[in-house]
This record gives structure tokens, sequence and C-alpha cells, in this order.
């Protein structure tokens, strides 16, 4: 086996992980989507339920992403959305997004997804207008970054099931806590 | 019987046994058939001296020489609280009880943090090797915090890719079961299966063990 060398390209992450068809995927979140709104009945809370699914996804995906892609700890959170962009989607929904939107002190950003394998064929009916269908996304980055301790705050900007021309989330670095060994009490 | 091994120019690796005496004994074919179906190589040249006491084999795949070369004595991997989720010791000169391996564990959790506050350089990210006159320790800490760590016998090569590999096999077979809970001990089969073949492939890779 080759030691490990520069961290991978997005394609490269993309084509050298085991992939699923899309329809099935597409199909099982729907299904998930659902089987929520029949169980919880209110939409605020299957936006709940689908953040805390996609947290508890992200906390498994963040090692199984770091121990693909051979990144190292990136310098600053500009780096880190970066990374999140061009290799994390990629590498787990096969599509790239941007970033835009940097705010004056570097620490909130916006993902710009244009193309979204979770709400293929999906309209939103009247019924649930206020819903997050694509909340687990929010979850799954929040999960991940709070595990290499960075705590956030995500929210949708812009939805395509209501309107809007694409998928816009903002994710606001609010506190980065670094592991440290409590080695520092004086009593 | 001998063995001795020789990495030539073009990168490929060739192994010689020889059998001490002039008449092989019997059944040292289907052993030595036996050791071939094991080598992760493919045997691209078989010969055999005059006396069928030597045989030649040349490997076209130089990545194995890559593999580990030497004995690992034990395993563990802890959580990024301290604590030990995963132990196993390979034979006796590894072997540590319950308590010991507890305890050796969070020691080590406690160095690894300490040495980063000591490193006069900064953005040291922790202790990677530790050289003994028995023994190597090397560590590898993933950027969430959870490290793995392997006692190995001095000299040894390669551990880091190692667990590199097991760190792999960690996030396959952990972390993807949704009946694992985060930052407690691994009771996963599947994991202790495949890491299991990883050692054994490994060790098998260059013979000698």
């Amino acid at each position: 086996m080759p030691p490990p060398t520069a961290p991978k390209s997005g394609d490269a992450l993309f084509a050298s992980v085991e992939r699923v068809n899309a329809e099935l995927f597409t199909l099982t979140y729907g299904a998930i989507v659902r089987q929520l709104l029949t169980d919880l009945e209110e939409v605020e809370e299957v936006n709940k339920q689908l953040d805390q699914m996609g947290y508890n996804i992200g906390t498994r995906l963040v090692d199984e992403f770091l121990a693909k892609s051979n990144v190292s700890r990136c310098a600053d959170f500009k780096e880190t959305a970066d990374v999140i962009a061009k290799l994390g989607f990629k590498m787990f929904l096969g599509v790239t997004a941007t970033v835009t939107n940097w705010d004056a002190e570097g620490t909130s950003c916006s993902f710009v997804l244009e193309d979204n394998p979770l709400v293929d064929f999906v309209e939103l009916p009247d019924t649930c207008q206020g819903l997050q269908y694509c909340n687990v996304l929010s979850g799954v980055i929040r999960g991940a970054l709070e595990m290499v301790s960075m705590k956030t705050e995500v929210t949708w900007v812009r939805d395509m099931l209501r309107g809007d021309d694409a998928y816009e989330m903002r994710v606001k670095l609010t506190k980065q806590v670094p592991e440290e060994y409590p080695y520092k009490d004086d009593d | 019987m001998e063995a001795s091994l020789a990495a030539s120019p073009d990168l490929s690796l060739q192994l010689h046994i020889s059998l001490s005496s002039s008449a092989p004994p019997p059944g040292s074919t289907a052993s030595t058939e036996l050791l071939l179906s094991l080598l992760p190589t493919q045997l691209l040249e078989q010969q055999q001296a005059r006396g069928g006491a030597t045989f030649s084999l040349i490997s076209n795949q130089p990545s194995c020489v890559a593999m580990a070369s030497a004995a690992i004595y034990s395993l563990f991997i802890i959580n990024k609280s301290g604590g030990l989720i995963y132990y196993k010791d390979y034979g006796s000169a590894g072997r540590t009880d319950t308590n010991d391996s507890l305890r050796l564990a969070s020691l080590w959790h406690s160095m690894h943090a300490i040495s980063q506050q000591l490193s006069p350089t900064p953005g040291c990210a922790g202790i990677d090797l530790l050289q003994a006159d028995n023994f190597d320790l090397h560590c590898f800490q993933s950027l969430t915090g959870t490290k793995f760590f392997a006692v190995c016998e001095t000299g040894a090569q390669n551990i880091e890719v190692l667990l590199k590999v097991i760190y792999e096999l960690y996030t396959d077979f952990v972390l993807k079961n949704p009946f694992y809970e985060m930052e407690m001990p691994i009771r996963c089969e599947l994991f202790d299966l495949n890491l299991a073949q990883v050692i054994q492939k490994d060790r098998v890779a260059l013979l000698g063990r």
C-alpha cells in the first residue's frame, strides 16, 4: 500500500468511493421525510428531527471523510469552508458547492448548491410550507464540524423547493473550542 | 531451511528459500505451495535448482515492500476524552491485563496532550513516535481526536501506514455500524475480523515470521 501523499482532488475522491444508485438515495430520503411527517405531524418537529438525524450522521461521517481524503488541518475557517464545498460535498453527494458571501470577520459564509440529489423529483405541497426538506444537510455540517472542535449554526437562506433559484445555506462559526488538556488548574 | 529476501534494482522482491538437506523432506513442496498461496504476490518465476532444493519467487508487486516489516505487539485505540475503546495484543510480548491497558491508555493520552504544550515549536500535534530499548510506540491522532497507537518491536517500518489503514477500518466497520455508540468501547465483530486480516496479511507479506 503506497504511503499517503497529497490530499486527493474532489473528482478523484468521488471516483474512489463506492457509489449508490441516485434514485435509491432520493427515494430513501423521501420515504424518511414522509414517515417523519406522518409520525410527528408538526412541520417544525420534522425540521428538528431531520437536523438531529443529520447531526448524528455528521459526527460519524467526518472521520470517513478525513480518512479517505487525507486533508491536513485547515489553517482557518475559510479553508475549512473550501474543503467542505469542494471535497466534502463532492465525495458524498457528487456535487460541488460554491462558497460565497463571506462576512467581515471571516466566520460566516454561504454554501450555494445548484444541484441537489436529495430533492430530485420533489415538489412541496401547500400543507408543508414550513418544511426544510434538506435540513439533514445542515445537521450533517453542524455535526461534522463539531467533531473537529468548531461549533456552528447552519440555516437555510434559499430553497429551490420554495421557488428560489438555488439552495443556499448559511454557516456561522460561533465558537472554536480546541481540546485542551485541563492542565492549567492552579488548585 | 533458510530464507532470504532481496530487493533488486527493478523493485521486484526476490525471496529465496533453500532447504539445508540436498533431498527436500517430504511435504516441503506442499508447504512451500501453501506459503506461496498466502503471499499476496504474483509468482513470476519458480526455478528449481539442481537437486530440487532451492525455490525462487519473484514478485512484481513492489507495494508489499511498503508494508510494515516487523511485529506489532499491541494496538490501542483511545477516544477523544482519553478512554480506551479498543485494545488488542499480538503474542505474549505485548500482553497486559485489562486494568493495566486502561491505565496505559489514559497515561498515553495525558502524555500526548502535555507534549503539545511542552513543544518548543508552535503548532505541535503531539507525539508520533516513542523509541525505547525494547520497543517502539507509534501514534496516529485523527483530526477528530481519536488516537491509534501501536507498540511494536524496535526498528519497525511503515507502522504509520498500518495505523492509517486501521483508521480506515475504524471509519468503515465501527462508525458506520448504527448500533455502535460513539466514544464507547468497540464491540464490532466485523472490525475485529478485518483488523485480524490486515495484520495477518501484513505479517505474511514479508516472510520470516
